[in-house]
């Protein structure tokens, strides 16, 4: 701290003290809002976490087919694949039959968990962990995540990683999308998906031709 | 991710695919010359809004900005300071009707359109067929060229040079959008790089912690409650939507490059342009690349990341979660037949 030797005293000036006490209310009216963040939702913040840690190990691995084995095994273990499926179809997941849905589902899989390696693999090397989540609903979660020990200026300081995770019914969590900065893998993948059905016929034939074209993409 | 996703992010990615830079007008960037600028500055200056800015600068720049941990040498980030500090970041307002004036509250179609609304989809896709074509043959060659000759600090600091010739306009958007806050973070930028940044090529004020953004007059009329009308793929001038696009035509006509007609405002103006272009893109070529390998269809796929980055910039990067499509709706293949029960328990 710094003193001033002058001979009025260490007593504060009325302006100090205005300040001070509307620096004390500020401090104060900032923590009951940090507090208490609108609708944060703590599990699903360790349910996150924990896969973090889980993902920043697979990074981890020496060669590059394990760490895509790992992020593939995460992918598998973490993402609920019927519920993404459902929502990267957008409507057309009506009228999808049940052999289309039984080819479908692989290969979206596969595409999908190509689209997270891409994705992922940008981060290897740095370690991300949450730091807030917000609930849309009690069944619907963001949690974001920031790189750890960013410097000012460095390209992701800034970066915030969004993870959404859906409760199920009986209260199992999983991964159902990942963005960041605001801008969604899945609603990306929807978009193109109802586009390809839509361009080929819609319906079953644009469903088929969907099919056709990411089989072609992920070599399956 | 971040790469790809930072491209569309990055006010770069107007210029990626257009043209228009030509003109000096980035189509997701704030156009300006240096002589704008101060135009707009000085006129900004004299109005009783530059005392605010001013205060939030000095605040800003203090040692007690708004990211203390990001002037923290210490690589160990609080984690619970970095917790708030994403909060405030990226929370949402509490119910859209308890904060009025909040950006997460702005009538959606102000906001964009989502990212598969596409009344003008045939036109829009042979225009995209142009501006790939255009893209492979001219601006992706000069960009690699670009790259060839050019060390990546010199590149950089173009990139910064340009950028910080944007920032006088970025600081009018920011001020008509009553963006206090971030106009002094714009003005604050502007000075520090014009002055030890030698005129913009370094980025000091990034380091002391102010990150830069992007405005252009799209963005203000948007935060203005103006619909953005459809997406539309412009010839020579690559993605946008109505409104943005015709946003453009007072932005360039307020280029005072534009109305000098001597030849050095002329070389001016095409070496603006041109270096905006080339060093634009020279960032974006894996990126894109990327993007295009990985998608089914590039068309749709652009399209959504361009309206997803697009909407981010105008809500200044405040993540508007409620805005986002229910996973819900649909309920999932393995509990479709208990889609029903499913609505009652919400």
């Amino acid at each position: 701290m710094m003193r001033t030797p002058t001979k009025t005293g260490p007593l504060p000036t009325r302006r100090q003290m205005v300040a001070g006490t509307s620096a004390l209310g500020l401090a104060v009216v900032s923590t009951a809002f940090t507090a208490t963040p609108a609708a944060a939702d703590q599990a699903a913040e360790d349910y996150m976490a924990a896969i973090l840690i889980d993902a920043n190990a697979a990074f981890n691995a020496p060669t590059e087919a394990e760490r895509f084995s790992g992020v593939e095994a995460l992918v598998d273990e973490y993402v609920d694949f019927p519920k993404v499926s459902r929502f990267v179809l957008g409507q057309y997941a009506r009228v999808i039959t049940d052999e289309q849905k039984a080819a479908f589902q692989p290969l979206f899989r596969k595409y999908a968990t190509q689209v997270y390696w891409n994705t992922l693999s940008e981060y290897a090397g740095q370690r991300l962990a949450v730091t807030g989540s917000i609930d849309r609903s009690a069944r619907d979660i963001i949690v974001n995540s920031k790189i750890v020990g960013a410097n000012p200026g460095d390209q992701f300081a800034d970066l915030v990683v969004h993870w959404r995770i859906y409760r199920s019914k009986s209260g199992q969590m999983s991964v159902v999308d990942a963005g960041a900065a605001g801008i969604w893998l899945a609603i990306e993948q929807q978009s193109q998906f109802k586009s390809v059905i839509a361009n080929n016929g819609g319906g079953t034939r644009g469903i088929d031709a969907l099919i056709a074209d990411l089989s072609r993409k992920v070599g399956g | 991710m971040p790469r790809r996703l930072l491209a569309f992010r990055s006010t770069a990615i107007g210029v990626a695919l257009t043209a228009a830079t030509l003109l000096g007008s980035p189509a997701s960037a704030g156009v300006t010359t240096a002589s704008f600028g101060q135009v707009s500055f000085l006129a900004v200056m004299d109005t009783p809004a530059s005392s605010a800015s001013v205060a939030v600068l000095a605040q800003a720049s203090g040692p007690t900005s708004e990211a203390p941990e990001a002037n923290s040498a210490n690589s160990d980030i609080d984690s619970e300071a970095v917790k708030d500090d994403v909060r405030k970041e990226v929370l949402p307002p509490p119910p859209p009707k308890a904060e009025p004036t909040s950006a997460a509250t702005e009538p959606a179609r102000s906001v964009g359109v989502t990212s598969d609304e596409d009344p003008w989809e045939g036109f829009n896709r042979d225009m995209f067929k142009v501006q790939t074509f255009l893209d492979d043959n001219l601006l992706v060659p000069a960009a690699k060229t670009y790259r060839a000759v050019t060390p990546e600090r010199g590149r950089r600091g173009l990139r910064r040079f340009l950028s910080n010739l944007r920032s006088p306009a970025v600081f009018f958007n920011d001020v008509l959008q009553g963006e206090v806050g971030r106009a002094g973070k714009t003005l604050s930028r502007f000075v520090i790089n014009t002055t030890i940044g030698a005129g913009g090529l370094a980025d000091p004020a990034q380091q002391m912690g102010i990150a830069g953004h992007n405005e252009d007059f799209g963005q203000t009329l948007a935060v203005w409650g103006i619909d953005s009308g459809p997406y539309v793929v412009m010839p020579f001038l690559g993605p946008s939507t109505v409104r943005d696009g015709l946003a453009l035509i007072p932005q360039i006509a307020l280029d005072p490059l534009n109305y000098i007609r001597t030849p050095p405002a002329g070389y001016a103006r095409v070496s603006r342009g041109g270096a905006g272009i080339v060093s634009g893109r020279e960032p974006l070529i894996e990126p894109l690349q990327d993007i295009r390998e990985s998608s089914l269809d590039y068309y749709s796929s652009f399209r959504s990341f361009y309206i997803q980055a697009r909407r981010q910039q105008i809500l200044n990067g405040r993540t508007d979660f409620n805005a986002l499509p229910d996973f819900d709706d649909l309920g999932d293949f393995d509990d479709f037949e208990d889609f029903e029960d499913f609505e009652d328990i919400e």
